[in-house]
């Protein structure tokens, strides 16, 4: 009898947790799922797609960039073609409401250190800027005259001191005075507007250190995004959006130091908004502007990309980082070179 | 000098040096016995029984003391070199 | 290799079962753990290493590939960190049969000397070399000579400090005739290296560990609970406790000409949380580990939060050290200058406890911290007596609590002087506790998380303050047992923390 009820409360308490561990292998944040998918290579990954059963591990990037391999150069020209096709739509909305759109080359891999992907992004973004009729703003000449430990935390990382994110400002604050009568003619009514123009969880106030050991303050408003003060309707000031990456992010810096805190300040008559978030590329301002961001009913949209957006448009990268990872389905010649990539780095 | 004529000096002297009014102490008495004897007091028993026989005892040899009657072992050893 | 990473657990499951698979070769397990032991040390020490690297995600092909491939940084690194680990523990070895043949005591004396130069030599080389040139450097600049300094660029191996104090016990128990002579060459090597004890402690004695090398081993499944329990209970501590708190202690602490002096006090003492956490729950997930294959490694945490006096403090915290310390430094100065009386012992607690403090880091701010501690314990030597006189005057509980508070909160203060890291942070930091900003609001919502998890964590402990850890619930019902490692499972396992993983403060030692 005893053994009995020994046997039964074990039961109970294996399942208990089977369960527990089970729920939580569905939560793809957490890392449970990321050690049950990720560390054996046999089993099949819960974030498949399309009935193929192989685990898309390998990120290439600038081997995609390789003018002597003919799989490349086709790769490439597929996720160029993506990146176009996405930047294209985004323009093409954002002039139907007649907001004025400004597009920021912002990177600090630059002169010396400027890599294949960013010197053949920077060379393809700017043909399309041209051809679509968008300004281009390079940041790259307010960069250069600087060592790259005083506006980045390099060598630890490459992303913007509070240094660099006040030289950003500076910039940006010359093309916003610019621009500073453009008005949007596309409004929402309340009712139809989300709760959440971000895609930040609401009302955070807590440390980060994004795994670098540079702890920073991030605070979020009630509707997702990272400023201290909430947006109302109908709008009484002009607002101005600004959307991207981990650029616009302006990681490792408390709220107040942020590029955006910056020209808010330079700006009390405007709202400057941020809804920019590490390792998004062009698919994602897109959903995140289509879903949220165009709510905010911006006037103006700073709009940041570089060349490695264009490497992240890669079906294995988009299928880790995208916000819409489950949408993600890779052409045939993504998978081919794929299957090419990590045959090369097993022989290699 | 025997062993019980040395472990009634010690006692005495113990009883000095850590203000206590009663203490029995036997040749398997050791620090963990006595409230009061740690590392930090040891050094003065040691340094008080020297002084009272008039010996000097070496590093290696204290530290091989397990208990109080190798304390008086090595006393008498000592007095009668 | 992090011990709360998942290649850990595959390693140890690895290790685990062939070990135990071998029980009736005690030479062939005491080889597998050698090798484990030595592998593991490579995983570890380099975590940036890119053969490492590979070797941690069990890529081995690729990382044999990568070895083989040409005499590149990486691979020397490694050659050079696993030589390190193996000549020291080697030469002790070597220098333990040497010094217990000798009978002359003058040629022993001379022997012993050698030893310790060459040991604590080359921790010093790796680990203040640095310091003391610039230290003297900067004494010289400020005198007006001119010398430019670039620091060399010595990268400190991973436990160096750990198994050089290990082996450096072990040569004066030889010298001292408190311990025969290793006899076997591999279990002594193998003793050294292994691995639940090497990158962090406890710092073992061969005393204590080595017979276990040299004894055959027994499976019992009594032990495998407790081992099991103790690893979870550590997990627990550092991924839930500490993890939640370090990120706000490193932020303010980075900011030290802007934080708030509020912040600045709520950050050390949640810092007091943290580096329990992480050390005690690093410890206890080596003696569980060691456990689990049949060892037993020395206590090293007996709920130090709970003393009355610092003196209590240093016998429950970070207890090998101390004792290490006490034996090797204490004892030897206390007893050389015993004529000076209670004086002597000041000195020898003072001198000892700062050379305690530089151990754990090249910095001034490590000495002092060090000098700090042996000023109040030669405090506490001298005014035993009236203590004991207020202790009896008031209420026992009140005497109780209030010592405790008084050296937790002492104990807060040394570690704002140890985590300042230079003495001018710790010159910022204290001018921000001296100003108005001392009277703003703390960011409590940044560590209301590590601060509640603490809570519980005191409460627990408190209850179990006679057990030999947290969760060490061996008299008690199967049913309040297991519910209780489910519980805890299911806590480590929801945290967030899990997914940033910060290294063990006492990895840089």
């Amino acid at each position: 009898m005893k053994l009995l009820l020994r046997i039964i409360f074990a039961g109970a308490i294996a399942g208990g947790l089977l369960y527990f561990f089970w729920f939580k292998s569905k939560d793809s944040n957490s890392v449970i799922s990321d050690t049950v998918t990720s560390e054996k290579v046999d089993m099949s990954s819960t974030m498949a797609t399309e009935g193929s059963t192989m685990n898309y591990e390998l990120i290439p990037r600038d081997e995609i960039y390789d003018d002597n391999d003919s799989l490349a150069r086709a790769t490439l020209q597929v996720i160029k073609e993506r990146y176009k096709m996405y930047f294209e739509s985004f323009v093409k909305d954002l002039r139907t409401s007649n907001i004025q759109v400004v597009f920021c080359w912002l990177t600090t891999e630059i002169g010396d250190s400027e890599t294949k992907v960013q010197k053949v992004g920077k060379k393809y973004i700017k043909e399309l800027c041209a051809a679509n009729n968008v300004i281009f703003l390079d940041f790259s000449e307010i960069f250069m005259p600087y060592k790259p430990q005083d506006i980045t935390y390099m060598p630890v990382d490459g992303h913007l001191r509070e240094k660099g994110a006040e030289l950003v400002a500076n910039a940006m604050a010359k093309v916003i005075k610019q621009y500073t009568n453009s008005k949007s003619t596309q409004t929402f009514p309340d009712a139809g507007r989300p709760a959440l123009f971000g895609d930040f969880e609401p009302n955070l106030d807590e440390i980060r250190d994004g795994g670098k050991n540079l702890p920073y303050r991030i605070k979020t408003n009630s509707q997702g995004l990272r400023m201290d003060y909430e947006l109302t309707f109908p709008k009484k000031k002009q607002r101005v959006l600004l959307i991207g990456d981990s650029g616009f992010f302006f990681p490792f810096l408390d709220n107040d130091k942020t590029g955006t805190a910056k020209i808010q300040a330079i700006f009390p008559d405007k709202e400057i908004v941020n809804a920019a978030n590490w390792g998004y590329s062009i698919d994602d301002y897109v959903t995140l502007w289509n879903e949220r961001a165009k709510y905010i009913e911006p006037d103006i949209v700073l709009l940041q990309s570089t060349g490695d957006d264009i490497a992240d448009q890669f079906f294995s990268h988009r299928l880790k980082y995208s916000r819409n990872k489950e949408n993600i389905k890779p052409t045939d010649i993504e998978k081919a070179y794929y299957k090419h990539y990590s045959d090369m780095q097993m022989g290699k | 000098m025997t062993q019980e004529e040395v472990l009634a000096h010690v006692t005495e002297i113990f009883k000095t040096v850590l203000k206590k009014e009663q203490l029995s102490l036997t040749p398997e008495t050791t620090a963990v016995d006595v409230e009061g004897w740690d590392s930090l007091t040891h050094v003065m028993l040691i340094d008080a029984v020297e002084t009272h026989y008039k010996v000097k005892f070496k590093l290696n040899e204290v530290i091989k003391f397990n208990n109080v009657g190798d304390l008086c072992a090595c006393v008498i050893k000592k007095l009668s070199a | 290799m992090l011990f709360t990473s998942f290649s850990f657990f595959i390693f140890l499951a690895i290790v685990y079962v062939i070990y135990w698979s071998l029980v009736k070769f005690r030479k062939a397990q005491n080889i597998l753990l050698l090798l484990g032991s030595y592998f593991f040390y490579c995983a570890a020490a380099m975590p940036q290493n890119k053969i490492a690297k590979l070797l941690f995600n069990f890529r081995f092909d690729e990382a044999w590939y990568s070895f083989l491939k040409g005499f590149d940084e990486s691979k020397w690194h490694m050659l050079q960190l696993l030589l390190l680990l193996w000549l020291s523990s080697s030469f002790a070895y070597f220098m333990g049969k040497t010094i217990g043949r000798q009978k002359k005591e003058t040629t022993r004396k001379w022997l012993m000397a050698l030893s310790a130069t060459v040991h604590l030599g080359v921790l010093c080389y790796f680990k203040y070399f640095n310091f003391f040139v610039q230290s003297f450097v900067d004494a010289a600049n400020t005198l007006g000579w001119q010398i430019i300094f670039s620091p060399e660029h010595i990268l400190l191996p991973l436990a160096i400090s750990f198994f050089t104090f290990h082996v450096l016990g072990y040569t004066f128990d030889v010298y001292q005739e408190t311990y025969e002579p290793a006899d076997d060459y591999i279990d002594f090597i193998t003793h050294v290296a292994f691995f639940p004890q090497l990158v962090a402690g406890p710092i073992e004695r061969a005393g204590h560990l080595l017979p276990q090398f040299t004894n055959k081993r027994t499976f019992n499944w009594e032990r495998m609970e407790s081992g099991i329990s103790q690893m979870l209970w550590g997990f627990f501590k550092k991924t839930v406790v500490a993890d939640s708190i370090g990120k706000f202690v490193t932020y303010v602490y980075a900011n030290d000409a802007t934080s708030s002096g509020s912040n600045v006090i709520l950050a050390t003492l949640a810092f007091t949380i943290q580096v329990y956490c992480d050390f005690s729950g690093y410890s206890d997930i080596a003696l569980g580990c060691a456990r689990l294959l049949g060892f037993e490694l020395l206590k090293n945490f007996n709920f130090p939060y709970f003393s009355t006096s610092l003196t209590e403090f240093w016998r429950r915290w970070h207890i090998s050290l101390s004792t290490w310390i006490t034996d090797y430094l204490y004892m030897p100065i206390s007893f050389n200058k015993r004529s000076w009386g209670k004086w002597g012992i000041v000195y020898a607690a003072i001198i000892s406890f700062t050379l305690s403090g530089l151990w754990h880091g090249a910095q001034w701010t490590a000495a002092l911290w060090g000098l700090m501690h042996g000023i109040v314990l030669g405090y506490e030597v001298l005014t035993k007596e009236v203590r004991k006189k207020w202790s009896q005057s008031v209420p026992t509980v009140l005497y109780s609590v209030c010592s405790a508070v008084l050296v937790w909160l002492f104990w807060g203060l040394s570690q704002l002087v140890f985590r300042s890291g230079s003495i001018t942070k710790l010159n910022a930091l204290w001018a921000r506790i001296c100003s108005e900003s001392l009277f703003t609001m703390p960011y409590f919502s940044s560590v209301k998380d590590g601060l509640m998890w603490g809570g519980l964590l005191f409460i627990v402990e408190w209850i179990q303050r006679k057990k030999e850890y947290g969760l060490d619930l061996q008299n008690t019902n199967y049913m309040i047992r297991w519910t209780a490692y489910a519980a805890i499972i299911v806590i480590i396992f929801s945290s967030d923390n899990l997914n940033n993983q910060n290294e063990f403060l006492y990895f840089q030692f």
